[in-house]
């Protein structure tokens, strides 16, 4: 009985995403000054209502204006965060359930919490700075493999170390993260991740704060060691022409956010030679080397340049206060996510082409 | 590159030596020089005008009839030898005094000090791990209150509460009367219950200062990703209190201990007055009081040399304990 009923759970896990997210809200409260005791705590819509799936061997690129609520959805994704409203699943497992000991729990969080693992933006920050490079490394060993001796976790970091590209590994090994660069404190960060053998990586900002000459080869290291670790990676950045760059060599995704919604989502290539999203245009304009005219270029895509607070955000479309082909209909209702997962999908009346957009009066300022 | 360790030891005997000459040019400075009146009551109380020279040659190894810098080479070589001279109020030579003193200021002194670190890094660590709590906005209360208020204060109320009105506690001296000066148990409770109003008037307030600079820290550190990281990996939380927050927290106050230690040996020279605890600072003050010029050099010398030597030390050890910090080191390109 318990043999069948093992199967089952077997056979759904493995047609489970990796990861779900499933009408995923994350709401702060903002600070209360001293003298605001009698008024509404306000609440910072960081992401509101998104659902996502990430399967295995996944690349998903997020982008988006700082503040639109990419780095929080990523952390939502790998469980560092916790969701006001929604469920964010591991193969099928509620996440926060398993936290809390909630219902059957199938999968242990100590076990979802090493799958889900993190590279920070800042490599200076995330490393301690009282430790050894090959102490650093080898923890995440002791932990996997417990079993493993003090020589081979030695070899095992030696030979990592020079996968990632830090030649001669005894010598890189013995030393300080502050003896490092940038560029190699954020390859032991990626080292020290994949350690894990985590199912998911989210590289939140991980290139950002690298030389740009650094960045292309430290996205190829996280493909090339993607196919070697058997991981799936959520790649966060602001700059359209990174997220394409890694989206397109790992075969994956591009989702681009909008004040804590997704507007849209697509294959790298699709996304970027078709947008069906005013606002993935606007960033495709303020992306020198994607922009298709070069003459273009001075006039932005959009009305207006600011940014609204989002702590309230626009009625109706959240785009419609900027959006260039804003009509009265965008004011009053919201678009939702259409189509097929997987497919490209975007938020935006004007791929339904009998919707009443179409009939209602273009928005002026 | 000459060795970073021997430049920097050889610093400090240069320090102590500006430092010695330093004392020696103030007493020189001091309005009516350092023993024109103990010649002036010597002469009046009719001492042949030959002896009275040779007994402030003897005070302080100097002929007052010499040109200056004769005196000077005196002094600094009698110095060299360990002589710092006889105490004219106490009619003993400074260092035996001094041997005798110094152990009670230092006792209480690296007691009450370990003690401000020991509390100050337990509550700021605490208080970092419940930022915004009750418990954190009472202490930090707390400790502001006590650091506003001087130390001496605290003395003088303690002072007033313990050993006068309940009498609990001694009112002053190091060990009471009747006990032998000897290792033996009388001795050492007896030393305790008088350094415990010392040592408590002196640890509170500075403790409070130190809760707030660990609370800081901590907090700091507790920002950083690497914590968050360590949490990720499933590390134990004690693990991470203290191989990743309490260590990269404690480190930046472990100087200030050091330096701290030296400052507050000067401090003493107040606080053993109010207890009449016959340390370094109380001499200091009757040295001043009693016109007693090569007491009062001597004790001087000895706090600044405890201050010179701490942050020596300091400086030696640090980079042993912070590998971000290598000694003298840092041109050499990585």
């Amino acid at each position: 009985m318990s043999q069948t009923h093992d199967t089952a759970d077997r056979r759904r896990q493995d047609e489970e995403p990796l990861v779900s997210l499933e009408d995923v809200e994350v709401h702060f409260e903002k600070n209360q000054g001293l003298f605001d005791f009698f008024e509404e705590p306000e609440v910072v819509r960081a992401v509101d209502g998104i659902s996502l799936d990430i399967e295995e061997n996944d690349v998903l690129a997020l982008v988006g204006e700082s503040g639109c609520g990419k780095s929080t959805l990523g952390k939502t994704s790998i469980g560092l965060q916790r969701p006001t409203a929604g469920t964010v699943r591991y193969r099928g497992q509620d996440v926060w359930a398993a936290k809390d000991g909630r219902g059957d729990v199938d999968i242990p969080f100590d076990e979802i919490r090493s799958s889900l693992q993190i590279i920070h933006q800042d490599p200076g920050s995330s490393l301690n700075p009282n430790q050894r490079i090959v102490d650093i490394l080898a923890q995440p060993i002791k932990l996997t493999h417990p079993d493993v001796g003090p020589t081979e976790r030695r070899e095992r970091i030696y030979s990592l170390l020079e996968r990632v590209g830090m030649n001669p590994a005894a010598d890189f090994a013995d030393r300080y993260p502050h003896q490092l660069s940038g560029g190699e404190q954020q390859r032991v960060a990626l080292a020290r991740a994949l350690l894990m053998n985590p199912d998911l990586i989210l590289a939140d900002e991980a290139i950002s704060a690298l030389d740009v000459s650094l960045r292309v080869e430290m996205m190829d290291l996280m493909l090339d060691l993607q196919e070697d670790f058997d991981t799936s990676f959520v790649f966060i950045s602001h700059d359209l022409s990174n997220a394409r760059y890694f989206a397109e060599h790992g075969n994956g995704r591009i989702g681009v956010m909008y004040l804590g919604e997704l507007v849209e989502v697509g294959r790298a290539e699709q996304l970027i030679e078709d947008p069906g999203h005013p606002y993935t245009n606007v960033l495709r304009w303020a992306t020198p080397d994607l922009a298709l005219h070069a003459d273009g270029a001075s006039e932005p895509p959009m009305r207006k340049i600011d940014i609204p607070d989002p702590v309230d955000p626009p009625s109706g479309c959240r785009f419609h206060t900027r959006c260039p082909e804003a009509r009265e209909a965008c004011r009053e209702a919201c678009p939702a996510l259409e189509g097929e997962t997987g497919a490209h999908r975007t938020a935006c009346f004007r791929n339904q082409p009998d919707h009443e957009y179409w009939d209602s009066a273009p928005l002026e300022d | 590159m000459v060795n970073y360790y021997v430049r920097r030891t050889a610093r400090v005997f240069v320090t102590i030596y500006l430092v010695a000459s330093l004392t020696f040019g103030l007493v020189r400075l001091l309005p009516g020089g350092p023993f024109t009146l103990l010649r002036a009551q010597l002469l009046r109380q009719g001492v042949p005008a030959d002896e009275v020279d040779a007994r402030i040659a003897n005070l302080q190894n100097i002929r007052p009839d010499a040109p200056l810098w004769r005196q000077y080479i005196d002094y600094m070589g009698a110095l060299f030898q360990g002589n710092l001279g006889e105490s004219i109020s106490l009619g003993e030579p400074v260092v035996s005094v001094l041997a005798s003193a110094a152990p009670w200021t230092i006792f209480v002194v690296l007691v009450s000090t370990i003690l401000v670190f020991v509390v100050g890094i337990f509550l700021g660590s605490l208080q970092a791990y419940w930022e915004g709590s009750r418990f954190d906005q009472l202490v930090t209360g707390v400790s502001i209150s006590l650091m506003s208020v001087p130390f001496y204060v605290v003395a003088v109320i303690a002072l007033y509460i313990f050993a006068y009105q309940f009498g609990w506690l001694p009112t002053a001296g190091t060990v009471a009367n009747g006990v032998e000066r000897e290792l033996g148990v009388p001795f050492v409770v007896s030393a305790l219950k008088h350094s415990v109003l010392p040592i408590l008037s002196y640890t509170l307030g500075a403790a409070g200062g130190q809760a707030l600079a660990m609370r800081g820290n901590s907090i700091q550190v507790l920002g950083n990703d690497y914590v968050q990281v360590a949490r990720l990996r499933g590390l134990s939380d004690r693990r991470i209190a203290t191989r990743y927050v309490a260590r990269n927290a404690i480190l930046p106050m472990y100087t200030g201990f050091l330096l701290l230690l030296g400052f507050r040996l000067g401090g003493t020279v107040i606080l053993e007055q109010i207890f009449s605890y016959t340390g370094l600072g109380y001499y200091m003050i009757s040295a001043l009081n009693a016109n007693d010029y090569p007491l009062m050099m001597g004790t001087f010398l000895v706090i600044t040399v405890a201050l010179v030597l701490g942050v020596y030390v300091a400086d030696l050890t640090y980079s042993k304990i912070d590998p971000r910090i290598s000694a003298g080191e840092s041109d050499e390109a990585y």
